[in-house]
């Protein structure tokens, strides 16, 4: 409990992931593994069922602390939460016990108290006060209330575990996704180096793409090179073991769930085959939780575009000529349906290559990719010129922790101003530092830490693409957005969201 | 007759035709202590206990006519006697009690009952009125000792020292930072920083004989000597400075009494919050107006609603003291 208590108290104010991460770990590294299997489940916001309703707390609370009940309400106006009052102000009386163990109230007292009629636990819950030191009181309340919250990013907890249980992330992010119940053991087989899902779960490591601009390959012979069309969607690796078909997600480090549809189209792969490449549409079947409604997989058309063939049948193919791997995915996959190889661009010569790049966009391609064909493969990628639109600054947040502001900008929408993309800048130097002085004589209002200022100046926003964005005001957002350079236009002409809007992308490409 | 009543300029007594923490100038300001919001500049004479008199000079400036006076020892103002009675907020803070006829009334300035090694204990003086302030008046405010404080001060450093962060606690330059240099003192905490802000105050109480931890100056821009691991005291507002940023990679924390509640510990904007206060707790307040004995208590500072209706509650004729608008 105490771990737990020490965790709550260093996550409360803290802002810096990197220093987030360091308090879970050393939370971890304090406890037992039961105790660090229930914080786990606690952090993953799996939050035991309300066993008190906080109303029936008030009377018993209030005498407890020696308070009128008008008293006691307006403590709880104050401080917006029973479970705190009731900490703060309970008189403890002597024979604390002191530590008991998280496990122990999760396993034992939490149902015993559950087993009890409704009415008596409140009494029960006051008992508690005895029993435990005062520092836990506020915690064990909240579990009872049903208003514990104690909030970890997904990628924080599992860099925190990767550092305590030295486990490879894929492993984790998979032996998370299975049916489990907080225990001793469970904590003990999710740090298992051995084990049978390890080599299920194995993810070649791979290389990315060098982004270049096309005129850097001109001295290099074009019949040397296949090019193709980059596809829209996220890096993924969809992984054929044991006669199943799994897919992670590269950026996310998760793991994704195979709809119907691709994975009927993967049964045909070898089994012990990994390939490289790119998931359309794939929001639709996000996360790969078992207990989060998703659309059913026949109502979404998640494609897989393959780039590459990291193993065939057990076999690393890394090394092999491109050509080969080539030919093996044309081979084996359809050209059309859930599964297919990356469009290849049937030009010769770069006058052809050019002009291919130029309508890259417009074809609802990101860009091109370019391969060598003999050797490893070499992989270059460029991507169609980047969008430039004119964008009003908002608003902007400076973490301490970090060294550059986040900026917010918006475009017209009707009469309003509609944020559609952040992007970040370093205030401490060069235009930076005029920037943070417009930012500081022109600040309106605070909301925590990011701060509204005076919508007037605007911005020439490159970025990559449009993408829908059902969660913004603008329904839409830039992707990848970054500053290049002041406007000198009133904030009046800035561009509307309708402009941005016809740059969003049509359905499945061809 | 009201001994004391709201005045545009801050507490005024008729009978004794002098002023109380005034906000600005007048003729005669007795002071209950040296803090910012209780000394304004400007005023013709100045009366404060003799250790509160240095911290004084240093907040206004040694032109002015400051006459300190010993704790207990009564002083005629107009019709009144009035004496100056330790109230363990900081060093040389006071409450000022005021004699006319049969009357007794006495302010308490802000006071704390908790033990403090950097100034002089409260002192219960009884009385028919007591003017009491209210900064945490609410059940949810209950101290625990500075000392277990004070411990887990040092259990952060050592934490951050592991990893070679320095730690910044932000706390209030007079009587806070002392405060905490006294208790970090007694557990032996070695040597601790301070921000520029603080040196002044600290130099003060030391001259005045207050034991406290060994400290120095935090970016000695003459030493330029780089520190690692240490604890640094500072003002709230050299909060996201150039001054933070060259102490490299830092963990922040503030000390108040306000960081009691989770939702200001996480509202503050700093990693931690250590809840130690110089006001009275909820607890502390009750308690010392019972000892008073006084029949009558008037509230001031913060939200008294709650005090106030609790001591009706118990039979005493209790009020919040009416603020006088300015004119």
């Amino acid at each position: 409990m105490d771990a737990l208590v020490q965790l709550v108290r260093a996550l409360e104010g803290l802002g810096d992931p990197a220093r987030r991460i360091e308090a879970l770990a050393r939370a971890w590294r304090a406890s037992a593994p039961a105790c660090s299997a229930w914080m786990l489940s606690l952090l993953t916001g799996r939050r035991p069922r309300r066993l008190v309703n906080p109303e029936d707390l008030l009377p018993e609370s209030a005498r407890a602390a020696g308070m009128a009940p008008w008293l006691f309400e307006d403590c709880i106006r104050r401080s917006g939460d029973i479970a705190e009052v009731i900490a703060l102000t309970c008189r403890q009386e002597a024979g604390v016990t002191g530590e008991i163990p998280l496990e122990r109230w999760m396993e034992n007292e939490f149902p015993i108290m559950r087993a009890l009629p409704p009415g008596e636990r409140a009494s029960r819950l006051m008992e508690w006060r005895r029993r435990a030191p005062r520092e836990h009181l506020l915690i064990l309340n909240q579990l009872a209330c049903g208003t514990f919250r104690l909030a970890a990013a997904r990628n924080e907890l599992a860099a925190a575990l990767r550092q305590v249980l030295g486990v490879p992330a894929p492993l984790l992010a998979w032996r998370l996704m299975q049916d489990w119940t907080p225990s001793a053991d469970f904590w003990r087989a999710l740090g298992d180096p051995a084990g049978g899902d390890v080599e299920l779960t194995r993810i070649p490591e791979t290389s990315v793409p060098m982004e270049i601009r096309l005129n850097d390959l001109a001295e290099e012979n074009a019949d040397n090179w296949q090019a193709f069309w980059v596809p829209r969607g996220e890096s993924a690796q969809l992984i054929r073991r044991r006669g199943g078909t799994l897919l992670w997600r590269m950026e996310e480090q998760d793991w994704m769930i195979c709809p119907d549809e691709l994975e009927a189209a993967a049964r045909n792969l070898p089994d012990r085959t990994v390939l490289l490449g790119v998931v359309e549409n794939g929001e639709a079947a996000k996360p790969a939780r078992k207990n989060t409604s998703r659309k059913p997989a026949d109502e979404t058309d998640i494609r897989f575009i393959a780039m590459d063939i990291l193993e065939w049948k057990g076999e690393d193919t890394r090394l092999s000529p491109f050509a080969d791997r080539r030919m093996q995915l044309d081979q084996s996959l359809g050209g059309a349906g859930a599964l297919t190889p990356q469009a290849a661009i049937p030009a010769s010569g770069w006058n052809e290559l050019t002009m291919a790049h130029r309508q890259s966009r417009a074809r609802g391609y990101r860009g091109l990719d370019l391969r060598r064909r003999q050797d490893g493969g070499e992989w270059f990628r460029c991507l169609a010129d980047p969008l430039v639109f004119h964008c009003v600054l908002t608003s902007y947040r400076q973490e301490s922790w970090s060294e550059e502001a986040e900026l917010t900008f918006a475009v017209w929408d009707g009469r309003g101003l509609v944020p559609v993309a952040a992007a970040p800048m370093r205030l401490e130097d060069g235009d930076g530092q005029a920037l943070a002085g417009w930012l500081n004589s022109h600040f309106r209002e605070r909301f925590g830490p990011v701060r509204t200022v005076d919508a007037q100046l605007v911005f020439e926003l490159a970025c990559e693409d449009v993408r829908p964005a059902p969660r913004r005001k603008a329904g839409l957002e830039l992707v990848h957005a970054r500053v290049v350079a002041r406007a000198a236009i009133p904030a009046s002409r800035a561009s509307r969201v309708e402009d941005l809007a016809g740059f969003l992308p049509r359905r499945s490409p061809q | 007759m009201d001994l004391v009543i709201p005045h545009p300029r801050g507490l005024y007594c008729p009978p004794g035709d002098f002023f109380i923490d005034p906000r600005r100038g007048v003729q005669t300001a007795v002071i209950t202590h040296a803090h910012s919001d209780h000394v304004a500049p400007g005023s013709g004479g100045y009366i404060c206990s003799s250790r509160c008199a240095p911290l004084v000079r240093q907040r206004i400036g040694a032109r002015f006519n400051i006459r300190p006076v010993e704790y207990g020892e009564k002083f005629r103002l107009g019709g009144c006697w009035v004496s100056l009675h330790p109230a363990g907020h900081i060093l040389g803070s006071a409450q000022v009690r005021i004699e006319w006829r049969d009357e007794v009334w006495v302010v308490s300035g802000d006071y704390k009952r908790d033990p403090d090694p950097s100034c002089e204990p409260f002192e219960v003086v009884a009385c028919d009125v007591f003017i009491t302030e209210t900064t945490f008046g609410s059940p949810l405010y209950q101290w625990r000792p500075g000392e277990e404080i004070a411990r887990e001060v040092l259990a952060w450093r050592g934490q951050a020292r592991e990893c070679g962060r320095n730690c910044i606690l932000y706390c209030y330059s007079l009587g806070k930072a002392q405060r905490l240099l006294a208790e970090l003192g007694r557990l032996d905490a070695g040597v601790v920083y301070l921000h520029g802000a603080h040196l002044a105050p600290t130099i003060a109480y030391h001259e005045m004989g207050i034991p406290m931890a060994k400290f120095q100056l935090a970016g000695d821009a003459s030493k330029r000597e780089l520190i690692q691991g240490e604890l640094v005291l500072a003002p709230p507002n050299a909060r996201g400075t150039k001054w933070e940023a060259s102490l490299g990679e830092c963990e922040t924390a503030f000390a108040s009494g306000w960081m009691a509640l989770a939702n200001a510990r996480r509202n503050k904007g700093y990693d931690r919050g250590f809840v130690i206060s110089d006001h009275a707790d909820w607890n502390s307040l009750l308690r010392t107006i019972r000892e008073t004995g006084a029949r009558r208590v008037i509230a001031m500072h913060g939200d008294a609603a709650a005090l106030v209706q609790t001591l009706r509650e118990q039979g005493l004729q209790a009020e919040e003291l009416a603020e006088a608008r300015a004119v």
